[in-house]
């Protein structure tokens, strides 16, 4: 892993995204990437760029992130009334430039007297023009020659950053009680606990492998005192929600 | 009458409102990512903060090293689930008292003061965690003043430099 730096300068921490002097270049790990822009050495990214080669070949595209969650302004700590702010993450800065205030876009900012209950509502302004974004807008790059100034440019949405609790808020999937796993989906095994009151979810050695010591009886009285057949979960899919919700 | 299709009409302000609780072919629990139409096909859609997670995660095993989490309630869980029979609370047969035998991962506070002297003595390279030093209270019993970051360095340098601790999460984890 590429530890990224978040202060220019900084040479013991090499960010791949800082220009660097020639000299020190051989040191760091060869990387495919554009002069500028291009976000993170992700896989998610790499896989955008696969899928659309448009964010690869031109710099310009941008690619966004939303990170959203409640905050107390002014350090009130009141449960009385909640703010969330819904801000934009460019991904085409590199990272000491990218989170910095100056940076950020506070797209939405979601007041209510409790937590609202319905956060599609408030998002609707924010997807459209997302979508817009994603057919191409027309601006001008004041970079270029005049005759070569207009250009249109597309945006992606890559994911949205937030905490748990509001991982099932914003996403419309359980976050709570049986089913509290998103991507383990119907495969997660939770049980109600009596003595602790509340859902304890147990079964964690199905993620060894199957001739693995630790599903065995000799190890069972340090688990749950059975020995562990379970599979893997699969991991549940985007389009996996989806169907559940259309169907 | 007029049969005007919704999209047909111009992106007003009443129509971005009724969007969302539109229901054409769309659960009313549905999450409105999905009507961007690349969002199916991306291959991670929602990011958890690894910070806070860090800073939970952090807490919770620090109260599990110095015995805060050690509940009756916990030992019955113990029984319900027929896990570990070793630490089951069990009765004292002179005294008549409900005794629960240590846990191992528990640290004493001779354990928790050595921790105390490590903790001062750790040099990070680029002086990240430097507010380390004075993390412990008077009485060498609670972590205080930790920021989400000193957690982080917690879990992420701390517990793995100091061998008696990794010991203590393995019998946890184990």
């Amino acid at each position: 892993m590429i530890r990224r730096s978040m202060r220019p300068g900084l040479e013991t921490e090499i960010s791949e995204d800082y220009p660097l002097p020639a000299e020190l270049r051989p040191l760091i790990r060869t990387y495919d990437r554009q002069a500028y822009g291009g976000g993170p050495s992700s896989p998610a990214f790499k896989h955008i760029d696969q899928m659309w080669p448009d964010f690869k070949f031109e710099p310009r595209n941008l690619k966004l992130g939303v990170g959203l969650d409640g905050v107390n302004p002014f350090s009130m700590q009141s449960s009385k009334w909640s703010t969330w702010p819904v801000i934009i993450i460019n991904y085409n800065l590199p990272p000491y430039l990218g989170i910095k205030k100056e940076h950020l876009i506070l797209s939405l900012l979601i007041p209510g007297k409790r937590q609202v209950k319905d956060i599609n509502v408030y998002l609707a302004p924010l997807i459209d023009d997302l979508k817009n974004f994603w057919k191409g807008i027309n601006v001008i790059d004041i970079s270029k020659p005049v005759d070569q100034q207009a250009v249109t440019i597309r945006g992606i949405l890559a994911w949205t950053i937030h905490d748990y609790p509001a991982y099932g808020f914003c996403s419309g999937l359980g976050t709570k009680g049986y089913k509290a796993c998103p991507p383990c989906g119907d495969w997660l095994g939770s049980t109600y606990s009596k003595s602790l009151n509340k859902n304890v979810y147990l079964r964690h050695r199905r993620f060894l492998p199957e001739d693995h010591p630790l599903r065995m009886k000799s190890q069972a009285r340090h688990f749950d005192g059975k020995i562990e057949k379970g599979k893997t979960p699969i991991c549940q899919t985007p389009q996996d929600w989806y169907r559940k919700w259309t169907i | 009458m007029i049969d005007i299709d919704a999209d047909d009409l111009s992106d007003s302000d009443d129509e971005r409102r009724s969007r969302a609780s539109n229901k054409r072919g769309m659960e009313p629990n549905m999450s409105i990512w999905f009507t961007l139409e690349y969002w199916q096909q991306l291959k991670i859609c929602h990011l958890l903060d690894p910070m806070h997670i860090f800073k939970n995660v952090g807490h919770s095993l620090w109260k599990h090293l110095i015995g805060l989490k050690d509940t009756h309630a916990s030992r019955a869980s113990l029984v319900e689930y027929n896990s570990k029979p070793h630490l089951w609370s069990r009765e004292n047969s002179i005294t008549g008292n409900i005794e629960h035998p240590k846990a191992p991962w528990v640290l004493t506070p001779e354990e928790i003061s050595i921790l105390n002297i490590r903790i001062r003595s750790i040099r990070t390279p680029t002086g990240h965690g430097a507010s380390l030093h004075n993390i412990f209270t008077m009485d060498d019993t609670a972590l205080s003043g930790l920021k989400t970051h000193d957690w982080h360095n917690f879990l992420k340098v701390i517990i793995f430099s100091l061998k008696n601790m990794c010991l203590c999460v393995y019998c946890i984890l184990i």
